[in-house]
Protein backbone atom coordinates (compact mmCIF):
# COMPACT_ATOMS: atom_id res chain seq x y z
CA UNK A 1 0.00 0.00 0.00
CA UNK A 2 1.24 3.40 -0.93
CA UNK A 3 -0.43 6.67 0.39
CA UNK A 4 0.76 10.23 -1.34
CA UNK A 5 0.05 13.63 0.54
CA UNK A 6 -2.21 12.41 3.29
CA UNK A 7 -3.16 15.06 5.57
CA UNK A 8 -2.38 13.85 8.92
CA UNK A 9 -1.13 15.72 12.73
CA UNK A 10 1.39 14.54 15.03
CA UNK A 11 -0.39 12.71 17.76
CA UNK A 12 2.61 11.24 19.58
CA UNK A 13 6.31 10.09 19.23
CA UNK A 14 8.97 8.50 20.52
CA UNK A 15 12.51 7.54 19.99
CA UNK A 16 13.48 4.43 18.20
CA UNK A 17 16.82 2.67 17.15
CA UNK A 18 19.72 5.52 16.76
CA UNK A 19 17.90 7.95 14.44
CA UNK A 20 14.29 6.96 13.78
CA UNK A 21 10.75 7.84 16.10
CA UNK A 22 7.85 5.96 15.87
CA UNK A 23 5.01 8.44 14.94
CA UNK A 24 1.53 8.11 15.38
CA UNK A 25 -0.64 10.14 13.17
CA UNK A 26 -4.16 11.14 12.51
CA UNK A 27 -5.39 11.30 9.39
CA UNK A 28 -8.76 11.63 7.47
CA UNK A 29 -8.79 8.91 5.41
CA UNK A 30 -7.06 6.12 7.47
CA UNK A 31 -7.47 6.91 11.06
CA UNK A 32 -4.34 6.83 13.13
CA UNK A 33 -1.67 5.61 11.63
CA UNK A 34 1.64 4.30 13.32
CA UNK A 35 4.99 4.66 11.55
CA UNK A 36 8.79 4.86 11.33
CA UNK A 37 10.13 8.07 10.55
CA UNK A 38 13.98 7.47 9.77
CA UNK A 39 16.39 10.03 10.20
CA UNK A 40 15.12 12.06 12.39
CA UNK A 41 17.20 12.46 15.18
CA UNK A 42 20.67 12.83 15.76
CA UNK A 43 22.78 16.65 15.27
CA UNK A 44 22.93 16.86 11.29
CA UNK A 45 20.89 19.77 9.74
CA UNK A 46 18.69 17.40 8.07
CA UNK A 47 17.53 15.51 10.93
CA UNK A 48 16.98 18.70 12.74
CA UNK A 49 14.75 19.92 10.44
CA UNK A 50 12.63 17.25 9.45
CA UNK A 51 12.29 16.72 13.12
CA UNK A 52 11.49 20.40 13.84
CA UNK A 53 8.10 19.40 11.86
CA UNK A 54 6.92 16.39 13.37
CA UNK A 55 5.50 18.19 15.97
CA UNK A 56 2.17 18.10 17.74
CA UNK A 57 0.02 20.51 15.99
CA UNK A 58 1.61 21.19 13.16
CA UNK A 59 -0.10 20.32 9.77
CA UNK A 60 1.40 18.15 7.94
CA UNK A 61 0.86 16.39 4.66
CA UNK A 62 2.69 12.71 4.79
CA UNK A 63 3.42 10.08 2.27
CA UNK A 64 3.40 6.50 3.56
CA UNK A 65 3.82 2.82 2.95
CA UNK A 66 4.11 -0.38 4.04
CA UNK A 67 1.29 -3.69 4.38
CA UNK A 68 1.77 -4.11 8.05
CA UNK A 69 0.29 -1.91 11.15
CA UNK A 70 3.59 0.16 10.95
CA UNK A 71 4.00 2.02 8.02
CA UNK A 72 7.15 3.66 6.23
CA UNK A 73 6.67 7.44 6.59
CA UNK A 74 8.69 8.35 3.14
CA UNK A 75 8.02 12.26 3.38
CA UNK A 76 6.09 14.53 5.16
CA UNK A 77 5.90 18.21 4.52
CA UNK A 78 4.40 21.68 6.37
CA UNK A 79 1.13 22.39 4.79
CA UNK A 80 1.00 25.30 6.91
CA UNK A 81 2.74 26.82 9.77
CA UNK A 82 1.76 25.03 13.43
CA UNK A 83 -0.60 26.39 16.13
CA UNK A 84 0.86 28.09 18.75
CA UNK A 85 -1.01 27.57 21.74
CA UNK A 86 -0.03 27.92 25.28
CA UNK A 87 -0.64 27.26 28.67
CA UNK A 88 -3.96 25.54 29.13
CA UNK A 89 -4.74 25.21 25.90
CA UNK A 90 -1.76 23.35 25.03
CA UNK A 91 -2.80 20.83 27.94
CA UNK A 92 -6.33 20.66 26.03
CA UNK A 93 -4.90 19.81 22.55
CA UNK A 94 -2.39 17.12 24.56
CA UNK A 95 -5.70 15.90 26.02
CA UNK A 96 -7.64 15.42 23.13
CA UNK A 97 -4.03 13.69 21.21
CA UNK A 98 -4.27 11.52 24.68
CA UNK A 99 -7.82 10.60 24.07
CA UNK A 100 -7.32 9.80 20.14
CA UNK A 101 -4.03 7.59 21.23
CA UNK A 102 -6.08 5.62 23.80
CA UNK A 103 -9.84 5.17 21.63
CA UNK A 104 -8.66 5.04 18.14
CA UNK A 105 -7.59 2.35 15.92
CA UNK A 106 -6.13 1.77 12.93
CA UNK A 107 -7.49 2.09 9.31
CA UNK A 108 -11.01 3.83 9.78
CA UNK A 109 -11.82 6.41 7.60
CA UNK A 110 -12.53 9.09 9.69
CA UNK A 111 -12.92 12.24 8.20
CA UNK A 112 -15.65 13.32 10.19
CA UNK A 113 -13.53 13.04 13.23
CA UNK A 114 -10.52 14.67 11.34
CA UNK A 115 -12.12 17.74 10.58
CA UNK A 116 -13.37 17.65 14.35
CA UNK A 117 -9.87 17.45 15.76
CA UNK A 118 -8.82 20.70 12.96
CA UNK A 119 -11.69 22.56 14.49
CA UNK A 120 -11.37 22.00 17.86
CA UNK A 121 -7.96 23.06 18.07
CA UNK A 122 -8.76 25.76 15.69
CA UNK A 123 -11.21 27.11 18.27
CA UNK A 124 -9.04 26.37 20.92
CA UNK A 125 -6.17 29.30 19.34
CA UNK A 126 -9.35 31.60 18.30
CA UNK A 127 -10.05 31.87 22.38
CA UNK A 128 -13.08 29.82 23.12
CA UNK A 129 -14.35 28.69 26.14
CA UNK A 130 -11.83 25.73 26.60
CA UNK A 131 -14.04 22.87 28.16
CA UNK A 132 -16.88 23.99 25.29
CA UNK A 133 -14.51 22.71 23.25
CA UNK A 134 -13.34 19.77 24.77
CA UNK A 135 -16.47 18.83 25.25
CA UNK A 136 -17.92 19.14 21.79
CA UNK A 137 -15.42 17.04 20.41
CA UNK A 138 -15.60 15.11 23.35
CA UNK A 139 -18.86 14.39 22.34
CA UNK A 140 -18.09 13.97 18.50
CA UNK A 141 -15.49 11.27 19.05
CA UNK A 142 -17.96 9.45 21.29
CA UNK A 143 -20.26 10.12 18.30
CA UNK A 144 -17.77 8.86 15.99
CA UNK A 145 -16.60 5.55 17.63
CA UNK A 146 -20.60 4.45 17.52
CA UNK A 147 -20.90 5.36 21.31
CA UNK A 148 -22.74 8.52 20.28
CA UNK A 149 -25.10 9.92 23.49
CA UNK A 150 -29.19 9.87 22.82
CA UNK A 151 -29.33 13.12 24.86
CA UNK A 152 -33.16 13.81 23.62
CA UNK A 153 -34.70 9.91 24.44
CA UNK A 154 -35.41 7.97 27.41
CA UNK A 155 -33.30 4.51 27.20
CA UNK A 156 -36.22 2.34 28.30
CA UNK A 157 -39.23 3.68 27.27
CA UNK A 158 -37.86 5.42 24.30
CA UNK A 159 -40.18 8.72 25.07
CA UNK A 160 -39.00 11.37 24.60
CA UNK A 161 -36.69 13.48 27.44
CA UNK A 162 -38.93 16.03 29.38
CA UNK A 163 -37.75 19.42 30.63
CA UNK A 164 -39.45 19.25 34.24
CA UNK A 165 -37.60 15.09 34.81
CA UNK A 166 -34.60 14.44 36.18
CA UNK A 167 -32.61 11.38 34.97
CA UNK A 168 -29.97 9.06 35.61
CA UNK A 169 -27.56 8.07 33.62
CA UNK A 170 -26.04 4.31 32.96
CA UNK A 171 -22.74 4.31 30.68
CA UNK A 172 -23.42 1.45 28.27
CA UNK A 173 -27.64 2.46 27.99
CA UNK A 174 -28.59 6.07 28.09
CA UNK A 175 -30.98 8.23 30.32
CA UNK A 176 -33.45 6.28 32.31
CA UNK A 177 -35.93 8.42 34.01
CA UNK A 178 -35.05 8.91 37.84
CA UNK A 179 -38.73 8.18 40.42
CA UNK A 180 -39.15 11.72 42.33
CA UNK A 181 -38.77 9.82 45.38
CA UNK A 182 -35.78 7.65 44.81
CA UNK A 183 -32.44 7.91 47.36
CA UNK A 184 -30.35 8.94 44.19
CA UNK A 185 -32.37 11.93 44.02
CA UNK A 186 -31.03 12.78 47.28
CA UNK A 187 -27.56 12.33 46.48
CA UNK A 188 -27.62 14.78 43.93
CA UNK A 189 -26.37 12.33 41.69
CA UNK A 190 -29.05 12.59 38.60
CA UNK A 191 -29.45 14.85 35.25
CA UNK A 192 -32.09 17.32 34.89
CA UNK A 193 -33.83 17.27 31.87
CA UNK A 194 -33.83 20.19 30.94
CA UNK A 195 -29.84 20.85 30.82
CA UNK A 196 -29.82 17.13 28.43
CA UNK A 197 -32.05 19.08 26.13
CA UNK A 198 -29.96 22.23 26.54
CA UNK A 199 -27.00 20.42 25.91
CA UNK A 200 -28.70 18.91 22.76
CA UNK A 201 -29.25 21.87 21.47
CA UNK A 202 -25.68 22.88 21.96
CA UNK A 203 -26.51 25.80 24.31
CA UNK A 204 -23.97 25.66 26.55
CA UNK A 205 -24.94 27.90 30.01
CA UNK A 206 -22.58 27.41 32.86
CA UNK A 207 -24.93 24.70 34.25
CA UNK A 208 -24.93 23.10 31.29
CA UNK A 209 -21.15 23.11 30.80
CA UNK A 210 -20.81 21.34 34.53
CA UNK A 211 -23.30 18.46 33.94
CA UNK A 212 -21.54 18.29 30.08
CA UNK A 213 -18.06 17.78 32.28
CA UNK A 214 -19.57 15.05 34.70
CA UNK A 215 -21.09 13.10 31.49
CA UNK A 216 -18.51 13.17 29.15
CA UNK A 217 -16.61 12.01 31.98
CA UNK A 218 -18.66 9.46 32.95
CA UNK A 219 -19.18 8.11 29.17
CA UNK A 220 -15.64 8.36 28.35
CA UNK A 221 -14.58 6.65 31.32
CA UNK A 222 -16.07 2.90 30.25
CA UNK A 223 -13.99 3.20 26.89
CA UNK A 224 -10.97 4.02 29.26
CA UNK A 225 -10.57 1.67 31.34
CA UNK A 226 -9.28 1.50 34.56
CA UNK A 227 -5.96 3.35 33.18
CA UNK A 228 -6.62 7.15 33.80
CA UNK A 229 -5.72 9.58 31.52
CA UNK A 230 -2.14 11.61 32.58
CA UNK A 231 -3.09 15.04 30.78
CA UNK A 232 -6.09 15.12 33.28
CA UNK A 233 -3.22 16.10 35.75
CA UNK A 234 -1.88 19.12 34.35
CA UNK A 235 -5.46 20.62 35.03
CA UNK A 236 -5.25 20.51 38.75
CA UNK B 1 26.65 -19.14 13.50
CA UNK B 2 26.68 -19.93 17.24
CA UNK B 3 29.96 -19.60 19.46
CA UNK B 4 30.89 -20.67 22.67
CA UNK B 5 28.33 -19.89 25.17
CA UNK B 6 30.43 -17.01 26.95
CA UNK B 7 31.46 -15.50 23.63
CA UNK B 8 27.36 -15.36 23.02
CA UNK B 9 26.95 -14.07 26.08
CA UNK B 10 29.47 -10.98 25.53
CA UNK B 11 27.84 -10.66 22.24
CA UNK B 12 24.56 -10.78 23.50
CA UNK B 13 24.69 -8.00 26.43
CA UNK B 14 27.20 -5.31 23.77
CA UNK B 15 23.70 -5.03 21.90
CA UNK B 16 21.98 -3.47 24.93
CA UNK B 17 24.59 -0.23 23.50
CA UNK B 18 22.67 2.66 21.27
CA UNK B 19 23.54 1.75 17.83
CA UNK B 20 24.83 -1.49 17.89
CA UNK B 21 23.50 -4.47 15.93
CA UNK B 22 24.40 -7.60 15.73
CA UNK B 23 27.29 -7.46 13.72
CA UNK B 24 29.05 -4.52 15.35
CA UNK B 25 28.33 -6.29 18.63
CA UNK B 26 30.07 -9.37 17.71
CA UNK B 27 33.08 -6.97 15.92
CA UNK B 28 33.53 -5.23 19.12
CA UNK B 29 33.37 -8.87 21.42
CA UNK B 30 36.21 -10.39 18.62
CA UNK B 31 38.01 -7.10 19.10
CA UNK B 32 38.57 -7.18 23.08
CA UNK B 33 38.78 -10.82 23.02
CA UNK B 34 41.67 -10.70 19.94
CA UNK B 35 43.76 -7.01 21.07
CA UNK B 36 42.38 -5.77 23.80
CA UNK B 37 41.97 -7.57 26.59
CA UNK B 38 43.23 -5.47 29.23
CA UNK B 39 41.07 -2.52 28.02
CA UNK B 40 38.04 -5.04 28.28
CA UNK B 41 38.92 -5.55 32.18
CA UNK B 42 38.98 -2.01 32.46
CA UNK B 43 35.81 -1.49 30.49
CA UNK B 44 34.16 -4.04 32.62
CA UNK B 45 35.51 -2.66 36.05
CA UNK B 46 34.48 0.67 35.21
CA UNK B 47 31.17 -0.24 34.20
CA UNK B 48 30.56 -2.32 37.56
CA UNK B 49 31.40 0.73 39.49
CA UNK B 50 29.15 3.15 37.60
CA UNK B 51 26.40 0.73 37.08
CA UNK B 52 26.42 0.49 41.08
CA UNK B 53 27.58 3.43 41.98
CA UNK B 54 26.30 6.54 40.57
CA UNK B 55 22.70 7.40 41.62
CA UNK B 56 20.94 10.84 41.59
CA UNK B 57 21.90 13.84 43.19
CA UNK B 58 20.34 14.99 45.99
CA UNK B 59 19.56 18.46 45.32
CA UNK B 60 19.74 18.70 41.17
CA UNK B 61 18.75 15.36 40.15
CA UNK B 62 21.26 15.09 37.95
CA UNK B 63 23.09 11.47 37.55
CA UNK B 64 26.38 11.62 40.18
CA UNK B 65 27.45 9.44 42.46
CA UNK B 66 27.81 11.99 45.39
CA UNK B 67 25.01 12.55 47.61
CA UNK B 68 25.26 16.06 46.29
CA UNK B 69 26.88 16.75 42.85
CA UNK B 70 30.44 18.60 42.90
CA UNK B 71 27.95 21.50 40.82
CA UNK B 72 25.41 21.95 43.76
CA UNK B 73 28.64 21.69 46.68
CA UNK B 74 30.17 24.44 44.25
CA UNK B 75 29.91 27.90 47.00
CA UNK B 76 31.71 29.74 44.10
CA UNK B 77 28.13 29.11 42.12
CA UNK B 78 25.07 31.41 42.26
CA UNK B 79 22.64 30.02 44.49
CA UNK B 80 20.21 32.28 43.64
CA UNK B 81 19.54 31.28 40.28
CA UNK B 82 18.21 27.90 39.40
CA UNK B 83 17.93 25.98 35.61
CA UNK B 84 15.50 23.62 35.23
CA UNK B 85 16.47 21.11 32.11
CA UNK B 86 15.65 17.87 30.81
CA UNK B 87 18.53 15.78 30.87
CA UNK B 88 22.32 15.84 32.20
CA UNK B 89 22.94 16.18 28.97
CA UNK B 90 21.39 19.33 28.75
CA UNK B 91 23.37 20.47 31.91
CA UNK B 92 26.48 19.37 29.74
CA UNK B 93 25.27 21.80 27.06
CA UNK B 94 24.85 24.42 29.41
CA UNK B 95 27.89 23.77 30.83
CA UNK B 96 30.29 24.29 27.74
CA UNK B 97 28.59 27.63 26.90
CA UNK B 98 30.79 29.12 29.90
CA UNK B 99 27.64 31.75 30.39
CA UNK B 100 26.05 30.53 33.22
CA UNK B 101 27.12 30.17 36.87
CA UNK B 102 23.93 29.08 38.82
CA UNK B 103 22.13 25.86 39.81
CA UNK B 104 20.59 23.10 37.68
CA UNK B 105 17.70 20.93 38.13
CA UNK B 106 17.39 18.22 36.08
CA UNK B 107 13.70 16.84 35.34
CA UNK B 108 14.89 13.66 33.55
CA UNK B 109 12.62 13.89 30.55
CA UNK B 110 9.61 16.05 29.99
CA UNK B 111 5.84 16.25 30.54
CA UNK B 112 4.24 13.24 28.20
CA UNK B 113 0.75 11.92 29.37
CA UNK B 114 1.04 9.20 26.66
CA UNK B 115 3.78 7.92 27.86
CA UNK B 116 2.16 8.26 31.56
CA UNK B 117 4.88 10.59 32.48
CA UNK B 118 3.32 13.34 34.22
CA UNK B 119 4.12 16.40 37.24
CA UNK B 120 5.20 13.45 39.60
CA UNK B 121 7.14 11.52 37.34
CA UNK B 122 9.37 14.45 36.67
CA UNK B 123 9.57 15.73 40.00
CA UNK B 124 8.00 19.49 39.79
CA UNK B 125 7.09 18.76 43.63
CA UNK B 126 10.24 18.37 44.59
CA UNK B 127 11.99 21.57 42.57
CA UNK B 128 9.00 23.48 44.14
CA UNK B 129 10.14 22.64 47.49
CA UNK B 130 13.25 23.38 46.66
CA UNK B 131 12.41 26.96 45.74
CA UNK B 132 10.11 27.51 48.77
CA UNK B 133 12.58 26.69 51.44
CA UNK B 134 16.37 28.01 49.63
CA UNK B 135 16.20 31.67 49.04
CA UNK B 136 15.98 31.48 44.98
CA UNK B 137 15.09 34.32 43.03
CA UNK B 138 14.99 33.34 39.73
CA UNK B 139 13.86 30.10 37.73
CA UNK B 140 15.12 30.12 33.92
CA UNK B 141 13.24 27.51 32.40
CA UNK B 142 15.36 25.79 29.75
CA UNK B 143 13.16 22.96 28.52
CA UNK B 144 13.64 21.92 24.61
CA UNK B 145 11.07 24.51 22.33
CA UNK B 146 9.00 21.19 21.50
CA UNK B 147 5.40 20.84 22.24
CA UNK B 148 6.06 18.58 25.40
CA UNK B 149 8.89 21.00 26.81
CA UNK B 150 6.90 24.11 26.13
CA UNK B 151 3.70 22.48 28.14
CA UNK B 152 6.32 21.38 31.20
CA UNK B 153 7.55 25.08 31.01
CA UNK B 154 4.16 26.35 31.75
CA UNK B 155 3.27 23.96 34.06
CA UNK B 156 6.46 25.06 36.38
CA UNK B 157 5.56 28.65 35.18
CA UNK B 158 1.78 28.21 36.88
CA UNK B 159 3.27 26.31 39.76
CA UNK B 160 5.92 28.35 40.76
CA UNK B 161 4.66 32.09 39.88
CA UNK B 162 2.54 32.07 42.74
CA UNK B 163 5.43 31.81 45.34
CA UNK B 164 6.90 35.15 44.06
CA UNK B 165 9.88 34.14 42.65
CA UNK B 166 10.91 35.13 38.69
CA UNK B 167 10.32 32.35 36.04
CA UNK B 168 12.28 33.33 32.92
CA UNK B 169 12.50 30.92 30.05
CA UNK B 170 15.46 30.96 27.51
CA UNK B 171 15.08 32.23 24.20
CA UNK B 172 14.53 30.96 20.32
CA UNK B 173 15.95 32.50 17.98
CA UNK B 174 18.50 31.94 14.99
CA UNK B 175 21.45 30.66 15.13
CA UNK B 176 24.82 31.85 15.37
CA UNK B 177 26.14 31.92 11.91
CA UNK B 178 22.81 30.97 10.28
CA UNK B 179 20.97 32.62 7.58
CA UNK B 180 17.54 33.70 7.66
CA UNK B 181 16.50 32.16 4.45
CA UNK B 182 17.56 29.07 5.54
CA UNK B 183 15.59 28.97 9.07
CA UNK B 184 12.52 27.05 9.82
CA UNK B 185 9.23 28.88 9.80
CA UNK B 186 8.77 28.29 13.23
CA UNK B 187 11.73 29.76 14.64
CA UNK B 188 11.41 32.55 12.43
CA UNK B 189 8.15 33.34 13.82
CA UNK B 190 9.38 33.08 17.78
CA UNK B 191 12.89 35.02 16.77
CA UNK B 192 10.82 37.63 15.41
CA UNK B 193 8.23 37.77 18.50
CA UNK B 194 10.65 37.76 20.97
CA UNK B 195 12.89 40.58 19.95
CA UNK B 196 14.62 42.60 21.72
CA UNK B 197 14.86 46.90 22.16
CA UNK B 198 18.63 47.63 21.26
CA UNK B 199 20.34 49.68 23.99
Amino acid sequence: MRVELQAAYVLHTRPYRNTSMLVDFLTPDYGRVSGVARGVRGSGKAAKQKRALLQPLTPLLISFSGNSELKSINQFEAERIGLQLSGKKLFSALYLNELLCRLLSQHEDSEVLFMLYQQALQQLQDQALIDVVLRRFELGLLQFLGYGLELTVECETGEAITAGQDYQFYADQGFRLLPANSKEKASGYYFPGSELLSLAAGDFTPEVRRLAKRLCRMALGVHLGAKPLKSRELFS
Amino acid sequence: MAFSPLIDRLVDSLRCLPGVGPKSAQRMAFHLLEREREGGLKLAEALEQAMTGVGRCDQCRTLTEQAVCFLCQDQRRDHSLICVVETPADVLALEQSGSYRGLYFVLMGHLSPIDGIGPEQIGVSFLLGRVQQESIQEVILATNPTVEGEATAYYITEQIKAQGVIVSRIAHGVPLGGELEYVDVGTLAHALSGRKVIE
